[in-house]
């Protein structure tokens, strides 16, 4: 589980220097790699230029309010889990909160177990299901890809090699089949939010599929580039 | 003369309409300033309670080594310190408004009180080693109340810590001027519009929207300021420092 974790990134934005410092110190001693901020512009810069599976947002920051910059990040992302953590606690605050996109909202003073609880549970949620699930094998047309070895069988036996992004990104592909997965989603899952990759990089990697699977490389069967979305697979097999 | 006592009638009207208006106006102003009270209290007093409560569940529940135990343990005791500045605003400030405090006067060294507040507050700064610059003359005395005395010289000097930017210099000054005690607070934050500067003095008046304020209070200290200093026949005056920032200056009489 701490292995996991250690890979996983905070954005925590919150203007009280003394609540900052101590949140901050016990998300690292869980293990997570945090991210702190002091105001509301700040935390949007830093949010379009690193990837986090979890933001914790307080409400009154300078520069710009943790509703505005909650309702901004939703314009753009409705994946990334947003946990507001305020003093405003009447039921409109709540209410506002959700209703500008937060997936929860814990009230000052909280209890220290109740959070670590409650960042566990939505960094769990943001996990995509499908790294939970063990695929070891696919098959398309006449060739086998096995991803735990990170090989690609050819019907006559030629085994080619894949590189360890080559099998990531066809797995995620795989485990959803016949659905767009966004350029987003692949460089959450696949370049793991630390690198941030031209949308050229997938482009070539699609590429390179087609040149593996695809009959007819000008008239994909199997790997689909969904304009303004990102790529999806289709079994025409299955 | 119908037409005259018509005319009449209706400047009347419009006369009472405006000041109805005006009324209304005040009374939203005043609402709306109200609102921003709650909000900026509820902010003050949760911020630094969940700050402590989350140091102290953090030194309970982790096996942490000295160094990190004393900062969450010194972070929780300025807090501490920040609630109870608070609480003794909002209590003089009742009392003030309610007429229950009689300030009593006594002639006591006013230059002491200064100094101690300025090294108090010197602690409390942003880890540079020092940014107040106090030039306090000895032995200035006043005849005044002590405690209402010392929350103008606290609520001045914190004002001018909070609204300068990391770091800045912040001169206080006492000395007497033409057999009078004079202090200076000057800071060089970002100052305060000309528009403004009249209206800081009003109960929860705080300029900006409080949802994305950067520098957090309550909208009293000013308040309690500008009445005790009515009550010690001193006044109070707001100036724009050069290059930029704010200088209050009080003159006792």
């Amino acid at each position: 589980m701490i292995i996991m974790q250690q890979k996983l990134r905070i954005l925590l934005v919150e203007d009280e220097d003394h609540l900052l410092d101590a949140i901050k110190l016990n998300l690292e001693l869980e293990g997570y790699k945090v991210h702190a901020v002091k105001d509301g512009k700040t935390a949007l810069k830093i949010f379009k230029e690193e990837r986090f599976n979890l933001i914790i947002l307080d409400v009154m920051l300078p520069e710009m309010d943790g509703f505005q910059v909650c309702e901004t990040i939703r314009l753009e992302n409705t994946e990334v889990p947003i946990l507001f953590l305020t003093a405003k606690n009447t039921s409109e605050d709540r209410v506002m909160g959700l209703k500008k996109g937060a997936d929860d909202y814990l009230v000052k003073p909280f209890n220290l177990e109740e959070l670590i609880l409650r960042v566990g549970i939505l960094v769990k949620r943001s996990m995509k299901s499908d790294d939970l699930k063990e695929l070891n094998s696919y098959k398309i047309g006449d060739k086998t890809i096995y991803f735990n070895s990170f090989e690609l069988k050819q019907d006559d036996g030629v085994i080619v090699p894949l590189t360890k992004k080559e099998t990531m990104l066809l797995k995620l592909l795989i485990e959803r089949k016949n659905e767009a997965v966004s350029r987003e989603q692949i460089l959450e899952t696949v370049w793991n939010y630390d690198v941030y990759p031209s949308t050229r990089t997938i482009d070539n990697f699609i590429l390179t599929f087609r040149k593996y699977f695809e009959p007819d490389q000008k008239n994909p069967v199997y790997f689909h580039s969904i304009r303004g979305v990102g790529y999806k697979f289709t079994d025409i097999h299955s | 003369m119908v037409m005259g006592e018509g005319s009449v009638f209706l400047f009347l009207l419009c006369i009472g309409a405006f000041f109805l208006h005006q009324s209304i106006k005040k009374e939203d102003k005043l609402r709306e300033q109200q609102q921003n009270f709650l909000l900026s209290v509820t902010h003050e007093l949760k911020s630094p309670l969940a700050a402590i409560k989350l140091s102290l569940q953090t030194i309970v529940k982790r096996d942490l080594d000295k160094a990190r135990q004393t900062s969450l343990l010194n972070n929780s005791l300025k807090d501490i310190e920040r609630l109870d500045d608070l609480v003794e605003n909002m209590l003089l400030a009742t009392k003030i408004e309610n007429r229950s405090y009689s300030f009593p006067k006594e002639e006591f060294d006013f230059s002491d009180l200064v100094s101690k507040i300025t090294d108090r507050l010197q602690v409390h700064s942003c880890g540079c080693e020092q940014i107040i610059n106090p030039k306090i003359a000895p032995q200035v005395k006043v005849n005044g109340d002590p405690f209402s005395l010392s929350c103008v010289v606290t609520n001045l000097v914190e004002n001018a810590v909070k609204y300068s930017g990391p770091c800045a210099e912040i001169c206080v000054e006492l000395e007497m001027r033409d057999g009078h005690p004079f202090l200076t607070v000057a800071d060089k934050g970002p100052g305060i519009p000309d528009a403004e500067k009249m209206l800081i003095f009003d109960k929860f008046y705080r300029v900006g929207d409080e949802n994305t304020r950067k520098a957090k209070g309550t909208g009293l200290g000013l308040f309690i300021v500008k009445e005790v200093l009515q009550k010690h026949d001193a006044d109070i005056s707001v100036r724009d420092n050069v290059p930029q920032g704010t200088i209050f200056e009080v003159t006792f009489s």
